[in-house]
């Protein structure tokens, strides 16, 4: 049997903040013959490859030289430092670790550009030595705060936030969300202070558009992060709302303040390169009980590996980092969502169904996948005979408030924007 | 007797050993709806008419799938075909075939009947292959379902959707229950119908399609179940009369294309070009900008691969180099294969339009001389071309910021 050696694929220090790149290793006729993840030992039989990483808006790129790998050696080779464009592509499309962040490697990259060699492509030129790397604070606030000052300020969208409880009794869904608007305040590109999290009220960001002539309203859920688990003190729960300049209907980009790779993964699904997601959640759910014991891991990212691993269907211990999970966001209102699709796909529909109960008094799912999990597994059980029903352990309450909340989202299903990750309806105003 | 709308049967050929099976309806004379050109639309569910493409798109998708069967481009071969369909004169018009092999006729019952025996076809082991396409009307009542019209859907019936199904009932009865434990669990799904729901059903208290399966609880579901709708949930496919569907001819185009990287096939030692879901998606996004917006894939595993092709497929590569100035000196811009350095040359192309070269997907260098050494020549670090990459290709040349 022939020992397998080992290549590691290594990010620039600006790219490290991006977090584990999924990488895609190539023989010498380009076939791809195995995947991993950048600064990550990848396993591979004697020969010549050509490593490359997938960037969060879908680009590949590619280590300087192709690496000749033999058994029992680990040999490690570079993506080249970024040049330029690739920064400002970084910096335009993949925010690491906050859009103010990034607006300061924008306003670097301006800086660094002038500096650039005669010679400019997307793969080539001089690295930018420390511009890129993480700032040592991770207040987003203080670093909303420093890259206005370096760059003018767009004009910024106009918003509300509404707040009350997405099952509450609705009359007429183009009305209700006329109430409980709070005043309007401006979102920015470039970063704004965080909004604090708040769990037992739904808040989402309500913003105003035309779409085919008709005055509509767009509205958005806020969802936060923290960091949940581990030994340090828990962390503040917030997120950084932020403006989708250009965007057409408006909408509103989410980045946590506690961890990057949460924000890579963001962009990842932003891009609909949901291949090379897979990647990245599979290796992070494969340690994920244990970062959850040890150091703590990001709520949003934690979700976001489950909610791929789901879409994927590879389920194969998924119960247990769930229960772990769970336990310590019982707050999170997308975790019973999880929970009921989770079930439901093991075949114990009894646990689905108490999830499924248990999710009627938590906040509208953050996630749109998640409210379309609640949707059509209560759908299924509403249909099924009184017998089967009988099975699930539910009260007669239960099966009440089930009817009324699947009354209540198909109301709201027709304005339901199934382009969007985070919960977000168009509402005729 | 034979089974509706059944038109390929290897199931003695083949034996034990698994296939795909293969469903295909596609309903555009409903015999009960107007006729767009004869009378304006009617009030209510009324206001659906006739189409003239959903039976066309059908019989493209059959045989597209066919084909792919017979140059072995299948991960399984093909085992049953049931193809049923309802062609307008416009369709067979384009395709004559369709008044000769237009298979069962859609009515309801013959729909529920063959979506059945496909499904017994699937039961029989874990490792056999479905694939669903469903073009025509389509409406939602509630949620995320797409409710399917069959032919004779009545919009005066008594009930109304007494002959119409919903597509959630046939995606989770075709999950793993007890009783169908050992169903195939690969699955293909193409929806091709509007998911709008259209004022007339906002009257109806609780208004429900006709079931061709019991529901039950699925038992464990680890399907690899990808679904693929035309029009996102609320939205309207579209079709030009007399031609495919949008949403099948992207289809059509990305089953036989939509490959991006090379790799050594499932099961096998051969290298080929797979074709998934996600493939298909991703090259649909960059072709088309506006495919986002209109189709929607989801479902279960969309990375489960469909198809492949044996050679790389071609990709248009457009060029954009700046400053304008640089651009106009330049002498020679080409393509370099980065595994056999093949050179492609590159040829300006109409005003405004920018330079092109048409290569096999692949790993190249793209180089580019100035015919007057007015600038460096440039030569890139190797870059994937393939369908999936957004076009133009932007450089830089002679040290402009």
């Amino acid at each position: 049997m022939s020992a397998n050696g080992h290549a590691i694929l290594t990010l620039p220090r600006e790219m490290e903040g991006l977090g584990r790149l999924p990488v895609r290793v190539r023989d010498r006729v380009g076939r791809i013959v195995s995947t991993g993840l950048s600064d990550t030992p990848i396993p591979l039989k004697q020969g010549q490859y050509q490593l490359s990483v997938q960037m969060p808006d879908g680009e590949e790129r590619f280590a300087s030289e192709t690496v000749s790998v033999r058994p029992r050696q680990t040999i490690e080779t570079f993506i080249p430092g970024p040049v330029s464009q690739a920064v400002t592509s970084i910096a335009r499309n993949m925010t690491a670790i906050g859009d103010a962040m990034i607006d300061a490697s924008q306003a670097m990259v301006a800086a660094a550009a002038a500096m650039a060699s005669s010679l400019e492509t997307k793969s080539a030129s001089p690295s930018f030595g420390m511009a890129g790397s993480a700032p040592p604070d991770d207040n987003l606030a203080d670093m909303a705060m420093m890259a206005r000052d370096i760059l003018p300020e767009p004009e910024g969208l106009n918003v509300r936030i509404w707040r009350g409880h997405w099952l509450d009794p609705m009359d007429d869904i183009k009305t209700v969300f006329t109430r409980g608007l709070g005043s309007p305040f401006k979102l920015h590109a470039s970063g704004d202070p965080p909004l604090p999290g708040e769990d037992g009220v739904d808040r989402f960001i309500v913003m105003n558009h035309v779409a085919d002539g008709e005055d509509m309203i767009r509205m958005t859920i806020v969802p936060w992060d923290e960091l949940i688990g581990g030994n340090a003190p828990r962390s503040p729960r917030q997120i950084a709302a932020n403006w989708r300049e250009g965007s057409t209907p408006p909408a509103v980009r989410f980045r946590s303040a506690h961890d990057s790779e949460t924000n890579t993964l963001l962009d990842f699904l932003d891009s609909g390169v949901l291949e090379t997601m897979q990647t990245v959640s599979s290796g992070f759910l494969a340690e994920a009980r244990t970062m959850l014991a040890s150091n703590g891991v990001s709520l949003l990212r934690g979700l976001l590996a489950t909610y791929i691993a789901l879409r994927s269907n590879q389920i194969e211990g998924l119960d247990a980092w769930l229960g772990d999970f769970a336990a310590l966001a019982p707050s999170c209102p997308d975790v019973h969502a999880l929970q009921v699709e989770l079930y439901a796909r093991l075949g114990d529909h009894t646990r689905a169904a108490q999830a499924l109960a248990a999710a009627f008094s938590d906040d509208c799912p953050w996630f749109r996948s998640g409210l379309t999990y609640l949707y059509e597994r209560m759908s299924l059980y509403l249909e099924l005979s009184p017998a089967k029903q009988a099975e699930m352990q539910l009260s007669h309450e239960d099966w009440d408030r089930m009817r009324a909340a699947r009354k209540r989202i198909a109301a709201l299903a027709p304005y339901f924007v199934s382009s969007q990750s985070f919960t977000t309806f168009d509402i005729p105003r | 007797m034979a089974e509706t709308g059944l038109i390929l049967d290897r199931r003695a050929e083949l034996g034990a050993a698994p296939g795909l099976h293969a469903i295909f309806i596609g309903i555009s004379d409903y015999a009960l709806l107007s006729h767009p050109d004869d009378e304006p639309p009617g009030d209510g569910m009324a206001a659906l008419q006739k189409l003239r493409s959903p039976a066309l798109s059908a019989f493209r998708m059959k045989e597209r799938i066919t084909a792919l069967d017979a140059d072995r481009r299948l991960f399984k071969p093909l085992k049953t075909v049931r193809f049923l369909s309802a062609p307008m004169p416009e369709e067979i018009a384009t395709e004559p075939r369709l008044a000769t092999e237009a298979g069962a006729h859609p009515a309801f019952a013959a729909i529920r009947d063959a979506i059945r025996n496909w499904r017994r076809d699937m039961a029989v082991g874990q490792e056999e292959q479905g694939l669903f396409q469903f073009s025509g009307h389509g409406v939602r009542v509630i949620g995320n379902s797409a409710i399917l019209l069959a032919a004779d859907f009545d919009p005066q019936g008594e009930v109304l959707l007494e002959n119409a199904f919903d597509f959630q009932n046939i995606f989770f009865a075709m999950a793993p229950n007890s009783k169908n434990p050992e169903i195939g669990r690969t699955q293909f799904y193409f929806v091709d119908a509007c998911r709008n729901k259209p004022d007339i059903l906002r009257d109806f208290e609780d208004l429900r399609p006709s079931q061709i399966f019991d529901v039950r609880s699925p038992d464990r579901d680890d399907r690899k179940a990808p679904v693929a709708y035309a029009a996102t949930n609320g939205g309207y496919a579209a079709a030009i009369a007399g031609q495919c569907t949008e949403f099948i001819e992207d289809m059509l185009w990305a089953l036989d294309v939509g490959s991006v990287a090379p790799q050594q096939l499932p099961g096998s030692r051969a290298t080929a070009w797979p074709i998934s879901f996600d493939t298909m998606k991703l090259c649909l996004n960059t072709r088309n900008l506006n495919d986002p917006k209109r189709f929607e894939f989801s479902g279960l595993g969309a990375e489960t691969l469909l198809t492949f092709r044996r050679d790389a497929p071609e990709v248009n590569v457009q060029l954009s180099f700046v400053p304008d100035a640089a651009d106009a000196q330049i002498g020679c811009a080409k393509l370099i294969n980065g595994d056999t350095n093949a050179e492609s040359g590159a040829a300006r192309g109409e005003a405004g339009s920018g330079w092109q070269v048409k290569v096999p997907s692949g790993l190249y260098r793209l180089s580019v001389e100035a015919s007057d050494g007015s600038f460096p020549k440039f030569q890139s670090m190797l870059e994937q071309i393939n369908l999936g990459r957004a076009m133009p290709w932007s450089v830089t040349l002679g040290g402009g910021t």
